[in-house]
Protein backbone atom coordinates (compact mmCIF):
# COMPACT_ATOMS: atom_id res chain seq x y z
CA UNK A 1 0.00 0.00 0.00
CA UNK A 2 1.28 3.44 -0.86
CA UNK A 3 0.35 6.71 0.38
CA UNK A 4 -3.02 7.29 1.73
CA UNK A 5 -4.76 10.49 2.10
CA UNK A 6 -8.31 11.16 3.22
CA UNK A 7 -10.13 14.65 4.21
CA UNK A 8 -10.92 15.29 7.98
CA UNK A 9 -13.68 17.55 8.65
CA UNK A 10 -12.89 18.85 12.23
CA UNK A 11 -15.48 20.61 14.29
CA UNK A 12 -13.81 22.88 16.82
CA UNK A 13 -15.76 24.44 19.63
CA UNK A 14 -14.48 27.73 21.62
CA UNK A 15 -16.48 28.57 24.54
CA UNK A 16 -19.96 28.28 24.80
CA UNK A 17 -21.95 27.22 21.86
CA UNK A 18 -25.03 25.62 21.16
CA UNK A 19 -25.66 22.73 18.37
CA UNK A 20 -28.70 21.87 17.19
CA UNK A 21 -29.29 18.35 15.64
CA UNK A 22 -30.96 18.67 12.07
CA UNK A 23 -33.48 15.94 11.71
CA UNK A 24 -33.22 14.34 7.91
CA UNK A 25 -36.25 14.14 6.78
CA UNK A 26 -36.37 10.80 4.61
CA UNK A 27 -38.74 10.71 1.66
CA UNK A 28 -41.90 8.52 1.76
CA UNK A 29 -41.34 5.84 -0.91
CA UNK A 30 -43.22 2.77 -1.45
CA UNK A 31 -41.83 -1.03 -2.14
CA UNK A 32 -42.96 -1.72 -5.69
CA UNK A 33 -42.03 -5.46 -5.00
CA UNK A 34 -42.90 -8.13 -2.63
CA UNK A 35 -40.41 -10.14 -0.88
CA UNK A 36 -40.20 -12.73 -2.82
CA UNK A 37 -39.31 -10.63 -5.93
CA UNK A 38 -37.43 -8.13 -4.03
CA UNK A 39 -37.50 -5.14 -6.87
CA UNK A 40 -41.28 -5.55 -8.51
CA UNK A 41 -39.84 -7.07 -11.83
CA UNK A 42 -36.45 -8.53 -10.75
CA UNK A 43 -35.55 -11.68 -9.35
CA UNK A 44 -36.32 -13.37 -5.74
CA UNK A 45 -33.91 -15.13 -3.73
CA UNK A 46 -33.41 -17.60 -5.77
CA UNK A 47 -30.93 -15.18 -7.55
CA UNK A 48 -29.14 -14.43 -4.85
CA UNK A 49 -25.86 -15.54 -4.20
CA UNK A 50 -23.05 -15.16 -1.37
CA UNK A 51 -20.75 -12.28 -1.97
CA UNK A 52 -17.29 -13.55 -3.30
CA UNK A 53 -14.87 -10.78 -2.11
CA UNK A 54 -11.16 -11.62 -2.29
CA UNK A 55 -9.83 -8.25 -1.89
CA UNK A 56 -7.81 -6.22 -4.08
CA UNK A 57 -3.94 -5.37 -3.90
CA UNK A 58 -3.25 -5.98 -0.43
CA UNK A 59 -6.64 -4.52 0.33
CA UNK A 60 -8.37 -6.84 2.43
CA UNK A 61 -12.02 -7.12 1.25
CA UNK A 62 -13.56 -5.16 4.21
CA UNK A 63 -11.37 -2.15 3.53
CA UNK A 64 -9.45 -0.46 6.96
CA UNK A 65 -12.60 0.88 8.63
CA UNK A 66 -16.27 2.26 8.63
CA UNK A 67 -18.76 -0.33 7.77
CA UNK A 68 -16.88 -3.42 7.17
CA UNK A 69 -19.95 -5.19 5.77
CA UNK A 70 -21.00 -2.75 3.60
CA UNK A 71 -17.59 -2.85 2.49
CA UNK A 72 -17.67 -6.26 2.15
CA UNK A 73 -20.48 -6.16 -0.40
CA UNK A 74 -19.09 -3.27 -2.08
CA UNK A 75 -15.69 -5.02 -2.90
CA UNK A 76 -17.44 -7.96 -4.24
CA UNK A 77 -16.30 -9.46 -7.82
CA UNK A 78 -18.46 -12.50 -8.79
CA UNK A 79 -20.89 -12.07 -11.58
CA UNK A 80 -24.56 -13.42 -12.47
CA UNK A 81 -27.50 -13.77 -14.68
CA UNK A 82 -28.80 -9.95 -14.84
CA UNK A 83 -32.39 -9.22 -14.41
CA UNK A 84 -33.34 -6.00 -16.39
CA UNK A 85 -35.21 -3.32 -13.91
CA UNK A 86 -37.31 -0.15 -14.83
CA UNK A 87 -35.05 2.46 -13.05
CA UNK A 88 -38.33 3.78 -11.46
CA UNK A 89 -38.64 0.31 -9.36
CA UNK A 90 -35.11 1.41 -7.58
CA UNK A 91 -36.47 4.33 -6.73
CA UNK A 92 -39.39 3.11 -5.30
CA UNK A 93 -38.05 0.88 -3.15
CA UNK A 94 -37.75 2.28 0.46
CA UNK A 95 -35.70 1.66 3.67
CA UNK A 96 -35.81 1.71 7.38
CA UNK A 97 -35.18 5.23 8.32
CA UNK A 98 -33.19 4.11 11.57
CA UNK A 99 -30.65 2.39 9.15
CA UNK A 100 -29.27 6.00 7.94
CA UNK A 101 -26.39 6.90 8.82
CA UNK A 102 -25.45 3.64 11.25
CA UNK A 103 -23.67 0.37 10.50
CA UNK A 104 -24.97 -2.58 9.99
CA UNK A 105 -23.77 -3.95 13.01
CA UNK A 106 -26.10 -1.50 14.64
CA UNK A 107 -29.35 -2.53 12.51
CA UNK A 108 -32.10 -4.23 14.31
CA UNK A 109 -33.19 -7.61 13.18
CA UNK A 110 -36.23 -6.14 10.99
CA UNK A 111 -33.88 -3.64 9.62
CA UNK A 112 -31.77 -6.10 8.43
CA UNK A 113 -34.92 -7.84 6.71
CA UNK A 114 -35.99 -4.74 5.59
CA UNK A 115 -32.76 -4.13 3.24
CA UNK A 116 -32.16 -7.53 2.54
CA UNK A 117 -35.41 -7.84 0.71
CA UNK A 118 -33.93 -6.51 -2.33
CA UNK A 119 -29.87 -6.10 -1.70
CA UNK A 120 -27.79 -8.33 -3.19
CA UNK A 121 -30.07 -9.05 -6.09
CA UNK A 122 -28.40 -8.91 -9.67
CA UNK A 123 -30.06 -6.42 -12.00
CA UNK A 124 -29.78 -4.67 -15.01
CA UNK A 125 -30.74 -0.90 -15.69
CA UNK A 126 -31.16 1.40 -18.67
CA UNK A 127 -30.66 5.36 -18.84
CA UNK A 128 -28.11 7.90 -19.11
CA UNK A 129 -25.70 9.20 -17.56
CA UNK A 130 -25.79 12.24 -16.08
CA UNK A 131 -22.49 12.55 -14.57
CA UNK A 132 -18.95 10.51 -14.04
CA UNK A 133 -16.31 11.23 -11.19
CA UNK A 134 -13.68 9.28 -10.02
CA UNK A 135 -13.90 9.52 -5.79
CA UNK A 136 -11.51 10.39 -3.46
CA UNK A 137 -9.83 7.81 -0.72
CA UNK A 138 -12.08 5.82 1.43
CA UNK A 139 -12.06 3.15 3.38
CA UNK A 140 -13.87 0.61 1.40
CA UNK A 141 -10.67 1.01 -0.48
CA UNK A 142 -7.90 1.42 2.13
CA UNK A 143 -7.73 5.09 1.31
CA UNK A 144 -5.53 3.90 -1.24
CA UNK A 145 -4.56 7.41 -2.61
CA UNK A 146 -3.41 5.85 -6.48
CA UNK A 147 -6.39 5.95 -8.87
CA UNK A 148 -6.53 1.99 -9.83
CA UNK A 149 -7.65 2.46 -6.10
CA UNK A 150 -10.40 5.14 -6.38
CA UNK A 151 -14.27 4.23 -6.96
CA UNK A 152 -15.69 5.97 -10.30
CA UNK A 153 -19.02 7.87 -9.07
CA UNK A 154 -21.11 7.42 -11.94
CA UNK A 155 -25.17 9.08 -11.98
CA UNK A 156 -27.59 6.76 -14.14
CA UNK A 157 -31.09 8.52 -14.83
CA UNK A 158 -33.73 7.50 -16.77
CA UNK A 159 -33.82 10.96 -19.04
CA UNK A 160 -30.15 12.52 -20.23
CA UNK A 161 -29.04 15.76 -19.25
CA UNK A 162 -27.21 16.95 -15.84
CA UNK A 163 -29.95 16.70 -13.53
CA UNK A 164 -29.14 13.97 -10.65
CA UNK A 165 -32.29 14.85 -8.17
CA UNK A 166 -33.64 11.40 -9.47
CA UNK A 167 -30.56 9.78 -10.54
CA UNK A 168 -29.41 6.09 -9.32
CA UNK A 169 -25.61 6.53 -8.31
CA UNK A 170 -23.67 3.50 -9.97
CA UNK A 171 -20.17 2.67 -8.73
CA UNK A 172 -17.29 1.09 -10.23
CA UNK A 173 -14.73 -0.35 -7.95
CA UNK A 174 -10.64 -0.72 -8.10
CA UNK A 175 -11.27 -5.04 -8.29
CA UNK A 176 -13.89 -5.05 -11.24
CA UNK A 177 -11.84 -2.16 -13.38
CA UNK A 178 -8.87 -3.96 -13.15
CA UNK A 179 -10.90 -6.70 -15.19
CA UNK A 180 -12.42 -3.63 -17.41
CA UNK A 181 -8.54 -2.42 -17.95
CA UNK A 182 -10.59 -0.95 -21.42
CA UNK A 183 -12.92 1.30 -19.28
CA UNK A 184 -12.10 5.08 -18.98
CA UNK A 185 -13.71 7.81 -17.30
CA UNK A 186 -13.28 9.92 -20.33
CA UNK A 187 -15.42 6.89 -21.86
CA UNK A 188 -18.16 7.83 -19.33
CA UNK A 189 -17.92 11.48 -19.93
CA UNK A 190 -18.27 10.94 -23.97
CA UNK A 191 -21.79 9.15 -22.98
CA UNK A 192 -22.99 11.77 -20.95
CA UNK A 193 -21.86 14.44 -23.11
CA UNK A 194 -23.29 12.24 -26.13
CA UNK A 195 -26.83 11.26 -24.27
CA UNK A 196 -26.24 7.82 -24.86
CA UNK A 197 -28.27 5.31 -24.11
CA UNK A 198 -27.14 2.99 -21.46
CA UNK A 199 -27.50 -0.56 -19.87
CA UNK A 200 -25.31 -0.92 -16.37
CA UNK A 201 -25.39 -4.39 -14.87
CA UNK A 202 -24.25 -5.12 -10.99
CA UNK A 203 -25.65 -5.90 -7.58
CA UNK A 204 -28.12 -4.08 -5.86
CA UNK A 205 -26.79 -2.52 -2.62
CA UNK A 206 -27.98 0.18 0.13
CA UNK A 207 -25.46 2.28 0.89
CA UNK A 208 -26.53 3.99 4.42
CA UNK A 209 -24.01 6.98 4.18
CA UNK A 210 -24.62 9.43 2.20
CA UNK A 211 -28.82 10.56 3.02
CA UNK A 212 -27.48 14.34 2.80
CA UNK A 213 -27.23 13.47 -0.94
CA UNK A 214 -31.01 12.94 -1.62
CA UNK A 215 -33.05 15.22 -3.86
CA UNK A 216 -30.06 16.62 -4.63
CA UNK A 217 -27.37 14.56 -6.37
CA UNK A 218 -29.36 11.29 -5.79
CA UNK A 219 -32.71 10.34 -6.13
CA UNK A 220 -32.37 7.10 -3.42
CA UNK A 221 -29.43 5.46 -1.36
CA UNK A 222 -30.06 2.37 -3.33
CA UNK A 223 -27.10 1.72 -5.18
CA UNK A 224 -25.45 -0.40 -8.11
CA UNK A 225 -22.47 -1.37 -6.56
CA UNK A 226 -19.95 -2.73 -7.84
CA UNK A 227 -21.11 -2.07 -11.08
CA UNK A 228 -20.18 -5.27 -13.22
CA UNK A 229 -20.92 -4.41 -16.37
CA UNK A 230 -21.45 -1.63 -19.16
CA UNK A 231 -23.09 -1.64 -22.29
CA UNK A 232 -24.27 0.60 -25.20
CA UNK A 233 -26.97 -0.56 -28.11
CA UNK A 234 -25.43 -1.22 -31.25
CA UNK A 235 -27.21 -2.23 -34.31
CA UNK A 236 -29.93 -3.10 -32.34
CA UNK A 237 -27.96 -5.50 -29.77
CA UNK A 238 -26.27 -4.49 -26.32
CA UNK A 239 -22.63 -4.57 -26.39
CA UNK A 240 -19.92 -4.06 -23.76
CA UNK A 241 -18.60 -0.32 -23.89
CA UNK B 1 -17.32 40.00 27.49
CA UNK B 2 -17.81 36.06 26.21
CA UNK B 3 -18.03 34.94 22.56
CA UNK B 4 -18.12 31.35 21.09
CA UNK B 5 -17.55 30.47 17.75
CA UNK B 6 -17.82 26.86 15.83
CA UNK B 7 -15.14 25.91 13.29
CA UNK B 8 -15.26 23.70 10.43
CA UNK B 9 -11.44 22.80 9.48
CA UNK B 10 -11.28 20.60 6.49
CA UNK B 11 -7.57 18.76 6.56
CA UNK B 12 -5.85 16.72 3.54
CA UNK B 13 -3.41 14.27 5.23
CA UNK B 14 -1.62 11.64 3.30
CA UNK B 15 0.95 9.03 4.85
CA UNK B 16 1.99 5.49 4.76
CA UNK B 17 0.23 2.89 6.56
CA UNK B 18 -0.59 -0.93 6.48
CA UNK B 19 -3.50 -1.90 4.15
CA UNK B 20 -5.94 -2.97 6.57
CA UNK B 21 -4.62 -0.69 9.12
CA UNK B 22 -7.86 2.02 9.81
CA UNK B 23 -6.60 5.15 8.12
CA UNK B 24 -8.89 7.32 9.49
CA UNK B 25 -8.93 6.38 13.10
CA UNK B 26 -5.25 6.76 13.25
CA UNK B 27 -5.47 10.37 11.28
CA UNK B 28 -8.34 11.48 13.68
CA UNK B 29 -6.04 10.43 16.85
CA UNK B 30 -3.73 12.17 15.68
CA UNK B 31 -5.59 15.59 14.55
CA UNK B 32 -7.43 15.72 18.26
CA UNK B 33 -4.16 15.46 19.82
CA UNK B 34 -2.53 18.28 17.19
CA UNK B 35 -5.24 20.28 18.76
CA UNK B 36 -5.00 19.80 22.04
CA UNK B 37 -1.48 20.33 22.03
CA UNK B 38 -1.73 23.38 20.54
CA UNK B 39 -4.81 24.59 22.79
CA UNK B 40 -2.57 24.57 26.22
CA UNK B 41 -1.06 27.43 24.44
CA UNK B 42 -4.08 29.75 24.30
CA UNK B 43 -5.19 29.44 28.21
CA UNK B 44 -7.87 31.79 27.15
CA UNK B 45 -9.73 29.86 24.76
CA UNK B 46 -11.40 27.03 26.36
CA UNK B 47 -11.57 24.94 23.03
CA UNK B 48 -13.58 21.85 22.84
CA UNK B 49 -13.84 19.23 20.08
CA UNK B 50 -17.30 18.19 19.07
CA UNK B 51 -16.43 15.90 16.46
CA UNK B 52 -13.77 14.59 13.90
CA UNK B 53 -15.25 12.51 11.01
CA UNK B 54 -13.76 11.78 7.38
CA UNK B 55 -15.05 13.72 4.49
Amino acid sequence: MGVKRLFLGVVVIAGVALLAQRWVNLPAVTHSGGAAEGVGGSPGDSHRQPPVSPGFEGCPPDGDGGDRTLNRLKNRVDSAEWAPTPIANVLSLTWPPYAVRRTREEWSRADQRAVGRSEGLPIAIEGYFVGAKTEGPEATNCHGAESKFRDWHLWLAATPGKDRRRSIVVETTPAIRAEHTDWSINDIHRLVRDSTLVRVSGWLLFDQEHPEQLGKTRGTLWEIHPVMKIEILRDGRWNPI
Amino acid sequence: MKKAISITVTLWIEGEDEPAHDFAKSTSDAVRDMIQTAAAKYPGLAVTIRSIKEK
